[in-house]
């Protein structure tokens, strides 16, 4: 069903976007109860989330009418981690665990060398661009590949503390390594401070369109 | 002077930031917006697609990120329903069901696509990435059989073609992340392994990570936050709550340059005396 603003739900929904913005004033009970409130909403939704999403389907369809009973299996399992309340028998919880840890554990290591080793690839690779048309060799391009290649060895050697920065032929990398990351850290809090703000015009656009219908917006 | 301004509340400077947030989203100032070669690029894969193919989205994000993926999300949805193009979508996170929720019903209507004819919404489902790997080999079981509203699969005419997440059901997917589960594990788990070619669509915060990928070609393009949002939106030609949002988006940052730079240079002069 789509979701529409009812007047009590966009005055619940401005309530509680002022709530929570309190905080930039200072802590205080408003804002503390606004973020109870998310927390209990946000595990509720979780829960029912998991029956109506999962659980209940799965018991429906595939055990009780297609018969795939050999789904129990890992059901009794996984509810083996529940015996952690039970101080006495709380080694059968570690089963479920264990499962996981290996399953996690295997599973990272078959399928990300794949998605590594094109990266590598392309970091190690041929740094002049070639035009598809004419078969020239693209300048701007190549420039960035070979600035790119000079910033990834440079913030590598930043990174490597078996040789004293004194040293003139590793000293400088790695000095330049650094200055490196911290562009990088730049660009990256510029983002964040995009992301923030992005978030902070989705508020305000719901507080003049949704719930006090300024037109236009 | 630089006395009183390097020891300013910072309540002011969060007023400061929100009135020039606030005005231009009341009274735009039309600053002009161009495309990036990275938007331009997801836009022309889904351009690519012909009426038929399954295109996959991923709505793996909350209320948090709607701001930056949802536009993204209605703008790409609106154009594959336009040219004929199927659409799947798949929420690896919870919140993520009822965001797609929200722009399915909208933009369908719009466009008079049918659901389980023209798209299907298989919802959320528990244990990402391990879902999505199943999905891989047995789509409808990883799925427990049905989508969104608890229909049965069988009875979406759709899926009697999408039984696998795999290049012989889909031709291209196009997440949607915040973050984990997200972008990374369609690369992982389908794209590199069933050979899927992907795109991706993130929050400005997870851009810088997921850049490595887009030069590598293993994201075919990157929509980076409102900013890209607004870009595919300009590329569909139909704007959105982006392209309304970019002039508060430009001020916000202007003044924080400024506030940046002030800060700076009171701090040196500060210093010397």
């Amino acid at each position: 069903m789509t979701w529409t603003w009812t007047p009590t739900a966009a005055w619940v929904g401005a309530i509680a976007t002022f709530a929570c913005l309190s905080y930039l004033w200072a802590e205080n009970p408003v804002f503390r109860a606004a973020e109870h409130l998310f927390v209990g909403l946000a595990t509720g939704f979780g829960v029912v989330g998991n029956w109506d999403q999962y659980i209940k389907p799965t018991i429906q369809t595939d055990i009780l009418k297609d018969g795939k009973f050999i789904y129990i299996v890992p059901i009794v399992i996984g509810l083996l981690i529940y015996f952690q309340y039970f101080p006495k028998m709380s080694w059968l919880a570690r089963y479920p665990m264990s499962f996981w840890v290996g399953y996690g554990v295997g599973y990272t290591l078959a399928f990300q060398p794949a998605v590594l080793m094109k990266q590598i690839v392309d970091s190690y690779g041929s740094k002049f661009a070639v035009s598809a048309k004419g078969g020239g060799i693209i300048f701007t391009q190549t420039l960035n590949n070979i600035l790119f290649w000079v910033f990834l060895l440079t913030a590598l050697s930043y990174f490597f503390f078996t040789v004293k920065r004194e040293n003139k032929l590793l000293g400088w990398p790695a000095w330049f390594g650094r200055w490196v990351i911290m562009v990088g850290l730049g660009a990256a809090f510029g983002n964040t401070v995009m992301a923030r703000i992005s978030l902070f015009i989705g508020r305000l656009q719901f507080l003049f369109r949704d719930w006090l219908h300024v037109p236009g917006m | 002077m630089w006395d009183r301004l390097m020891s300013l509340d910072k309540r002011v400077i969060y007023l400061l930031v929100a009135i020039a947030i606030a005005v231009p989203l009341v009274k735009p100032l039309g600053l002009p917006l161009s495309t990036s070669t990275e938007s331009e690029t997801g836009f022309n894969a889904v351009d690519a697609l012909k009426p038929g193919d399954v295109l996959w989205i991923g709505a793996d994000y909350g209320p948090s990120s709607a701001p930056e993926l949802d536009p993204m999300a209605i703008a790409i949805f609106r154009q594959a329903l336009k040219k004929g193009v199927k659409v799947v979508i798949y929420a690896m996170w919870q919140d993520g069901v009822q965001m797609s929720k929200n722009w399915t019903e909208k933009v369908s209507k719009e466009v008079g696509a049918k659901e389980g004819v023209d798209w299907v919404n298989l919802g959320w489902k528990p244990n990402n990435p391990v879902t999505l790997r199943q999905m891989t080999d047995d789509l409808w079981g990883a799925a427990a059989g049905v989508d969104v509203n608890g229909t049965p699969l069988s009875q979406l005419p759709l899926m009697e073609r999408v039984k696998k997440l795999d290049s012989s059901s889909v031709a291209f997917i196009f997440d949607l992340s915040t973050g984990s589960p997200g972008t990374a594990d369609y690369l992982q788990y389908v794209s590199e392994p069933k050979k899927v070619p992907m795109s991706v669509g993130v929050t400005a915060v997870s851009a810088p990570g997921a850049m490595p990928y887009v030069k590598s070609g293993q994201y075919k393009g990157i929509l980076s936050g409102m900013r890209g949002a607004a870009e595919y939106e300009l590329l569909t030609r139909a704007p959105g709550s982006a392209i309304k949002g970019m002039d508060a988006q430009s001020l916000g940052h202007a003044l924080i340059i400024l506030l940046i730079i002030v800060g700076n240079v009171g701090y040196v002069l500060r210093k010397k005396a």
